[in-house]
């Protein structure tokens, strides 16, 4: 092999390697994650057909490079929700909005501190809701900001049934108001306003 | 150009290029989305086929009317029928959009008209039928839930209605008619057909609010 044949080959070679860098470079597409809670901490991990590979870490809003695939962003920190964030890379850039809430351990132990005021808020909403029934679920969504309970109502006779009722409560500027009045179901048609994923969770027949 | 063989070129390569030219003026010409951009297709249908049709107060026949999607008043006259004015609201994009409208006789004559041009009332009444079954199918496929419904037990019974704030009529409010301490049961048997209860609008029959004073 002569030295022409040898240059022209690795020359070949070299063009092939820098094609198919850039090529795969072309292919990523940039997820921007707008994290928007504090003390968080995301981990990227690609979804592939059996196993999860960690591809990125993020602790503040910021850019990452992946490629076409089924994804999950893992919150982490101190009382925040870790439930796992499903996304999916396609053709496009793509912007996720990052803000997990607080777990679920967490929005309990900040429940007991906000019961009074919600009671007296409901109290003065609907009075009866303290005479003639019993509070059912009592539950915070998010960063502690959404309320949802059940109330379950006494029967009218000790032999017959009472039906259950739905009531969701929202804190705007650290006052809380009532979001929906006491249904037995609360429609997502009915209440736009409130998260759906909250409705359907206190819609749920557990009491 | 006084070469005969490039002549000759000249005259096919006009003659393919006038061929390509009447194709393409032929497709635009069938194709109305082409040449009605914006405009709804409306297939217009008039029995007596002679009566005075007016859509928005502009004369019009029997065919196909290009009109903008919307609203629009259609009026049709003729001696001894009974006058028709109908309002009719097309979508852009529709493809089934159509007029069809059939006088009523009152007078001696027009009875005559329509024993005699019977065939035209009975393809009418076809085509509604079609349409019919249409908006049906497609009522369904948009509230799949319609196919469970109505159910009844000994404890409750769960229908539907129109939504009356849905002014396209394709939407449904869930009815239930249970007595108190058994309303969830019935809510929860919307779950069991597979459907997520939060999704509806729900209505119980004879309903009183416990909460309010």
């Amino acid at each position: 092999m002569n030295r022409k044949t040898i240059i022209a080959i690795s020359a070949v070679a070299v063009g092939a390697i820098a094609l198919f860098a850039v090529s795969y470079r072309l292919s990523l597409k940039t997820v921007t994650l707008n994290i928007t809670q504090p003390n968080i901490t995301i981990t990227i991990n690609r979804i592939d057909k059996d196993k999860s590979t960690k591809t990125a870490s993020l602790t503040a809003t910021g850019n990452v490079s992946l490629s076409k695939g089924t994804y999950t962003a893992v919150p982490a920190g101190t009382d925040a929700n870790t439930t796992p964030i499903p996304f999916t890379v396609g053709d496009n850039n793509l912007t996720l909005e990052i803000h997990p809430g607080y777990s679920n351990a967490y929005l309990a132990k900040l429940l007991s501190t906000q019961q009074a005021a919600i009671t007296a808020i409901i109290a003065a909403a609907y009075p009866k809701a303290l005479t003639g029934f019993k509070r059912g679920r009592e539950q915070l969504y998010k960063d502690g900001d959404w309320y949802g309970t059940t109330l379950i109502q006494n029967p009218p006779h000790p032999k017959e049934n009472g039906d259950v009722y739905r009531l969701v409560l929202h804190r705007e500027n650290g006052q809380w108001k009532i979001a929906t009045p006491p249904r037995i179901i609360l429609s997502a048609k009915e209440f736009p306003a409130v998260p759906i994923e909250i409705l359907r969770d206190i819609d749920q027949p557990n009491n | 150009m006084n070469n005969p063989r490039t002549k000759k070129n000249l005259l096919y390569a006009s003659l393919v290029i006038g061929v390509i030219l009447i194709l393409v003026g032929a497709y635009l010409s069938l194709t109305p989305g082409a040449t009605q951009s914006g405009k709804v297709a409306v297939k217009v249908y008039l029995v007596p086929t002679d009566a005075a049709l007016k859509i928005d107060g502009k004369a019009a026949k029997a065919g196909t009317a290009y009109l903008d999607p919307g609203k629009h008043t259609v009026t049709a006259a003729r001696d001894g029928f009974a006058s028709a004015s109908t309002g009719y609201d097309f979508t852009a994009g529709q493809t089934d959009a159509a007029i069809d409208i059939a006088l009523i006789p009152q007078t001696n004559a027009a009875r005559v008209y329509a024993h005699d041009h019977a065939n035209l009332y009975q393809e009418r009444e076809g085509r509604e039928a079609a349409r019919d079954a249409t908006f049906g199918k497609n009522f369904a496929g948009k509230n799949p839930i319609v196919k469970q419904l109505p159910y009844k037990n000994f404890l409750y019974t769960i229908g539907y209605r129109l939504d009356p704030t849905d002014p396209t009529g394709n939407s449904i409010v869930i009815e239930i008619d249970s007595p108190t301490g058994y309303r969830n049961g019935a809510v929860e048997k919307i779950r069991s057909f597979g459907f997520d209860p939060t999704d509806f609008k729900i209505i119980f029959r004879d309903y009183q609010d416990p909460f309010s004073s």
